[in-house]
């Protein structure tokens, strides 16, 4: 018998695929996680302007914790990420189940609901901003036509600022929140539908007892997206409040671009990054745990 | 053409050992089926012998040319996949030529391959067309095509008629046994349909648990099983088994079942006369005994008996009736015109020639 | 669709009731949706004095465009008098190379992992997946030292190798979870037919791809346009992407606010992405989907 050697070429071929694969994942190696070690070394040194490797301990997140701007950002990402959340699930799912019951322009409206998505928050930020003008705004129409007390000009408000970023976010997301809950619905077996309405279940039921219960994952990848969304805000305060008044609407995103490119403290910048890296991370990695292990294909 | 030689082939994917040293040796021309439940290993092995997946230990070859680190395209087999596996972009004439065009044939030789294949397979019709403007058997015949047009030296095919409906695998299935006999080459075919093994195989091996458990022609599989899982995986209705004792009786060995007719249960001796095997150790002790349906049977071919009917499920060419032997659902098969009652007692007879002995601890067969 | 299921009874006047409720809840979220659109493109046509002295929500008096040339050509960014012309072709400068690049790697990347399961292939796919994930905060502050490494900062060079790497793991994710639905004896066929790895990349699997490549470019090109981030961290000046130059000439505090010379800046760079949008909707929507539902 004869056993013949493998062809060079075919040695080189069973490699191809992870030659393949290399460059992308040399790439997300230094540019992702290689920075990453970076950003966690920086943030345990004292860098002012520039990158100082000599390790002070945990004093930037010390420092970091102390500061008022920071406790603020945090504090605010947690009204902003709750209410933005909550109102972009709630009007998203609203819409795609009004959406759901064979409206006739149904093309036309989810169209409508949708295009915030095509749109960059910058834009979205100085559409509203000139929304809540309060002197040339929203605001002064409205009293115009008689109701005196309306205030809109939640921006320059800085207990309100906060709540115009939640506005203007959700009008952003919510389009999106619906095509995601609509497409699940449209993904419901339609027998088990008929199955409820011969057993005499109302409409109204079907939907509060079956339909929404089963789309539990869809909540849950809504509410994972969103939180990320929130998390990584930026864009938006920067254009429609600037942070501001004071940096009364200031979000962590914010005070770290602050920190690392206007007041040269690139150690409490690097500090507040891993802050947010870490409350990334653990709301995506059991996310992503789950969701790559449940659907493990062979 | 050429042989085909597995030998010791193990397969193990970290601790799980699929494969635990599988041994078959194919004559050149040999139509062999590898038969058995899914995850029984007999995919892992044809993809194995196709180089689709690397073989952990032992050896491969074709002919005299180990291949098992020969890259599939030079191992000289083709392959018909299970859904086809036709490429959706590409008519049909491209799907049958892309082989050759890799291989670098001239375009003018491919065309005139392609277009025999097609003749030969009654498809020139179709070749402008796309997979998908195919029906189920059209594209079953694409996959075929597109697996003859390289004139290999071995055809693999896996399950490549489960996606069939029930008439066009029919069909199909002497297809490829006519093929099989044009073309004379070397076949592995892999499936968990017995009908499709028993008719299309010159030698099969049953597999469990990536274990070879008999490897012999179809009348052999059938006639002679070599324990119980192949008594009871090959045949349908699968072959009855039933427990009974061994003893000794004036005219020789018996085994004796009680069996109930006109609802009272008696006595009846099986003759183990004809049993090949020496069966003076089992005086005394319990055995299996096998009986196929067709053992079974309307009075006057053998031992006679009288048995209530259960139940009659008519297939059609023949009619099976439950019985009730020890307690137990035992099968007989009759012919139609036979079994007009629905209930009652009738008189049946069994050929005791063709009874199996297993012994019931290690479900071998008693040789 | 619900075939039993909707409000959709007979009509009884309760459920006509409904039907009027239903329409009357789309109806005022469609004005909210629409809201700052209509504003938008109405103030831009207005006049300054039209602006002050009418109402927000009043048509324009006469359709003038003047404001959309002065944002296009004439306005202020910080002291460069230009426009958003040189910028609009900024960003699509940089725009179109990082599509190009993220998605052919993605695709290629996408195809190895799925076709081609080698040892450490899930752990590869989970540690790409990861990087979509990335709050980019943890890495602007290194990527601007490689980039001053590099000596490509405030280039257009440096933005795209940004967009470039960053955007890779979007397009693997989408690539990957499009590919694991292409049945695996396709590329088991093709191997034996004597086709290699790129052959039956380019032969098989790319014919199939138009669609998930249709929505890695409208995902990758909406994103990258409308980054903001990385343009305003890693450009000044002249090199920056329109997305921060449309930002800096709203908020140049100097002279006059022009707020109609404003909104048709914000017109100007929402127009790419807007028109993609209305093209193609359809690959829109399901970019943004196949970020949440995993194959």
């Amino acid at each position: 018998m004869t056993h013949p050697p493998l062809k060079i070429a075919d040695r080189i071929a069973r490699w191809l695929p992870q030659i393949v694969v290399a460059p992308c994942f040399a790439a997300i190696l230094f540019f992702v996680y290689g920075f990453i070690a970076w950003t966690a070394y920086i943030s345990f040194t004292k860098s002012k302007m520039l990158p100082n490797y000599n390790l002070i301990g945990t004093r930037p997140y010390e420092r970091l914790f102390q500061m008022d701007r920071w406790g603020v950002a945090q504090e605010n990402l947690f009204i902003f990420g709750i209410l933005f959340i909550a109102f972009a699930i709630v009007i998203g799912c609203l819409l795609a189940v009004l959406l759901d019951q064979k409206i006739r322009a149904e093309g036309f409206i989810r169209t409508i609901y949708l295009y915030p998505m095509a749109i960059s928050f910058i834009i979205t930020g100085t559409a509203w901003k000139w929304i809540m003008n309060p002197s040339l705004g929203l605001e002064t129409v409205v009293r115009s036509w008689g109701w005196e007390s309306f205030s809109f000009g939640w921006t320059n408000d800085a207990n309100l600022a906060v709540y115009a970023l939640v506005m203007a976010a959700v009008w952003q997301s919510a389009g999106f929140v619906m095509a995601l809950f609509l497409s699940a619905l449209r993904s419901v077996d339609q027998d088990i539908i008929k199955a409820a309405s011969l057993d005499g279940a109302s409409p109204w039921k079907i939907y509060m007892r079956i339909i929404l219960p089963s789309m539990r994952p869809v909540f849950m990848s809504a509410i994972v997206i969103l939180s990320h969304l929130a998390i990584k805000s930026f864009d938006l305060v920067v254009a429609l409040t600037g942070g501001g008044p004071g940096y009364s609407s200031t979000l962590p995103a914010n005070f770290m671009y602050e920190m690392t490119f206007r007041r040269n403290e690139i150690g409490i910048g690097a500090a507040s990054a891993m802050i947010m890296l870490a409350t990334v991370a653990a709301i995506m990695v059991p996310y992503l745990y789950s969701e790559l292990r449940g659907k493990k294909h062979v | 053409m050429a042989s085909l030689t597995i030998k010791n082939a193990v397969k193990r994917y970290g601790n799980v050992e699929v494969l635990k040293g599988v041994d078959i040796d194919l004559q050149d021309g040999e139509f062999l089926v590898l038969l058995g439940a899914s995850g029984c290993g007999k995919s892992t092995l044809l993809n194995m012998i196709a180089g689709l997946e690397s073989v952990t230990e032992g050896e491969i070859s074709i002919g005299d040319r180990v291949i098992n680190d020969v890259h599939p395209k030079d191992r000289d087999i083709a392959m018909v996949f299970q859904s086809y596996a036709l490429y959706p972009n590409m008519t049909v004439a491209k799907n049958i030529a892309f082989g050759l065009e890799m291989r670098g044939v001239p375009k003018a030789e491919r065309e005139t391959a392609v277009l025999e294949v097609a003749k030969m397979l009654q498809m020139d019709h179709l070749l402008d067309r796309k997979p998908g403007q195919l029906s189920g058997g059209q594209r079953q015949r694409v996959a075929m095509g597109r697996a003859l047009v390289r004139r290999p030296e071995v055809f693999l095919f896996d399950e490549p008629l489960s996606n069939l409906d029930a008439k066009l695998r029919l069909e199909m299935r002497t297809e490829i046994k006519r093929l099989h006999k044009r073309l004379n080459a070397t076949m592995v075919y892999v499936t968990h349909d017995q009908i499709e093994a028993l008719t299309l195989a010159d030698r099969i091996a049953i597999l469990k648990d990536g274990e070879v458990q008999q490897l012999a022609s179809p009348a052999e599989i059938y006639d002679q099983p070599v324990n119980m899982f192949v008594a009871g995986l090959v045949g349908s209705p699968p072959m009855n088994f039933i427990k009974s004792k061994v003893t000794q009786a004036d005219t020789g060995l018996v085994a004796e079942v009680s069996v109930l007719a006109n609802g009272v249960e008696q006595p009846m001796l099986l003759d183990l006369s004809q049993q090949p095997a020496d069966l003076t150790d089992w005086i005394g002790r319990e055995v299996i005994v096998g009986l196929r349906p067709e053992a079974i049977t309307q009075d006057g071919q053998g031992a006679s008996f009288d048995s209530d009917i259960d139940v009659t499920e008519a297939t059609g060419a023949d009619t099976l009736c439950v019985l009730t032997w020890n307690g137990q659902e035992v099968m007989a098969r009759v012919s139609s015109g036979y079994a007009q009652i629905i209930e009652g007692t009738m008189a049946f007879s069994i050929d005791m020639s063709r009874a199996s002995l297993f012994d019931p601890k290690t479900e071998m067969r008693l040789s | 669709m619900s075939d039993q299921a909707t409000f959709n009874q007979p009509r009884t006047g309760a459920s006509i009731a409904l039907r009027v409720l239903l329409w009357a809840v789309l109806i005022v979220f469609a004005i909210w949706f629409l809201l700052p659109a209509y504003v938008v493109v109405g103030t831009s046509l207005k006049g300054l004095e039209e602006i002050r002295g009418g109402s927000l929500l009043a048509l324009p008096h006469e359709l003038n465009f003047s404001s959309w040339r002065h944002a296009w050509s004439e306005a202020c960014i910080g002291v460069n008098c230009t426009g958003l012309e040189p910028y609009f072709w900024n960003s699509v400068g940089m725009a179109i190379p990082s599509v190009i690049i993220s998605t052919l790697l993605g695709a290629l990347t996408g195809y190895s992992l799925t076709k081609f399961k080698f040892k450490g292939a899930n752990l590869v796919f989970a540690l790409i997946l990861f990087g979509c994930f990335v709050p980019f905060q943890v890495v602007i502050l290194p990527m601007a030292v490689t980039l001053g490494k590099i000596g490509i900062t405030n280039t257009v060079y440096g933005l795209i190798l940004v967009h470039s790497v960053y955007g890779m793991a979007f397009t693997t994710l989408f690539f990957r979870n499009y590919y694991v639905t292409i049945p695996d004896e396709l590329v088991r066929a093709a191997t034996i037919d004597g086709a290699g790895f790129f052959t039956i990349f380019r032969r098989i699997i790319l014919p199939l791809s138009p669609p998930i490549i249709v929505v890695s470019v409208i995902w990758q090109f909406t994103q990258i346009w409308n980054d903001f981030l990385f343009g305003a961290s890693f450009t000044t000046g002249g090199a920056q992407p329109i997305m921060v130059a449309m930002n800096n000439l709203v908020n140049t505090t100097t002279g006059v606010k022009q707020y109609n010379v404003d909104m048709a800046a914000a017109l100007i760079t929402a127009a790419p992405t807007i028109f993609v949008y209305i093209i193609a909707g359809r690959y829109f929507v399901r970019g943004l989907t196949a970020g949440s539902v995993k194959g």
